[in-house]
């Protein structure tokens, strides 16, 4: 009998969530896994930390940015020239056997790898989690007209860097 | 959304890479294994340690010379403080001194006025000093 079945029912219902946030957030895939552990771990040292929580997904992928977050700062401080979150980056999405759509897949990872982490965070879950201002600015603890002002912004940049490409695709 | 335009219809739909499949049994083993082996209490000393580690963490060698800046004062401090009392009280000439002193101080003095004085030699009383009617009475009866 395995000692934390909730644990497996979080991870087949949120790990794919948390994988896909971190991994946009910290482009780095080795990070991406390292946090994801992290997070599992201390869901199963501490068995009710989701017992106050009203949406688990919120709740986890705050969990994750807090982690993200804590690991970018740790990175910068120890090592002030250390580059790689912009330099050496993971895509994203799944590549596509469509030439065009591999090119404009690869055109958006690297856009958004040049948001900054803030702006990153919020046009993922407003796109890809579909979670609204209000959730958004519950689950990274911001104000909500913060979240929208960091998703137009976002949104505006990933315009402006992918235009080209878009105009010619369409 | 209503007011989604067609370029954030077009994020939406690009599929995310999946989570590796063989991330699952690795993770959640590790989830297991570190609650099973979490000690009950974190040691006293580990604890001392985790709490400098995260104070000093950010900027270990700005902790270290504001830690040489505060001996520096302290050191300064200490060699510039005034002398105890008993120090003082030791520095002080013993009362045989003092009163050859203050005998040369006396004789001086006497000079400057003109008036030679031996050493030793006991002081002249004068008489207590009397009002001026009994000053000129004692002129007349005298």
């Amino acid at each position: 009998m395995p000692a934390h079945p909730d644990l497996e029912r979080l991870y087949d219902d949120h790990a794919q969530a948390l994988f896909a946030f971190l991994l946009n957030f910290t482009r780095d895939e080795n990070d991406t896994r390292d946090l994801l552990q992290e997070i599992f771990i201390k869901l199963a040292r501490q068995s009710g930390l989701l017992e106050a929580a009203r949406d688990h997904r919120a709740f986890l992928i705050r969990l994750a940015h807090n982690a993200a977050v804590d690991l970018i700062r740790r990175r910068r401080s120890r090592d002030r020239h250390h580059e790689r979150f912009s330099a050496e980056q993971d895509c994203m999405f799944v590549s596509s056997a469509d030439p065009d759509e591999a090119a404009f897949r690869t055109e958006l990872s690297v856009a958004l790898g040049q948001l900054p982490p803030d702006q990153r965070a919020v046009v993922h879950l407003k796109l890809w989690e579909g979670f609204t201002f209000a959730e958004i600015a519950a689950t990274l603890d911001i104000p909500q007209n913060t979240a929208a002002s960091r998703y137009r912004y976002g949104l505006d940049k990933l315009r402006e860097l992918l235009r080209p490409l878009h105009e010619a695709l369409k | 959304m209503n007011n989604q335009d067609e370029f954030e219809r077009k994020l939406e739909r690009q599929p995310q890479r999946q989570i590796p499949p063989a991330w699952r049994a690795a993770i959640l083993s590790a989830a297991r294994e570190a609650s099973a082996s979490r000690p009950g209490r974190r040691p006293v000393w580990s604890a001392i340690n985790h709490l400098f580690s995260t104070l000093l963490w950010p900027r270990p060698e700005a902790w270290a010379g504001l830690a040489a800046v505060w001996l520096l004062v302290f050191g300064l401090n200490f060699a510039a403080r005034e002398p105890s009392r008993e120090a003082a009280l030791r520095e002080t000439p013993p009362a045989a001194q003092m009163r050859d002193l203050w005998r040369q101080h006396e004789q001086t003095l006497a000079e400057l006025v003109g008036l030679p004085e031996r050493p030793g030699m006991p002081h002249r009383k004068m008489p207590p000093p009397t009002p001026r009617s009994q000053r000129r009475e004692d002129f007349l009866h005298a």
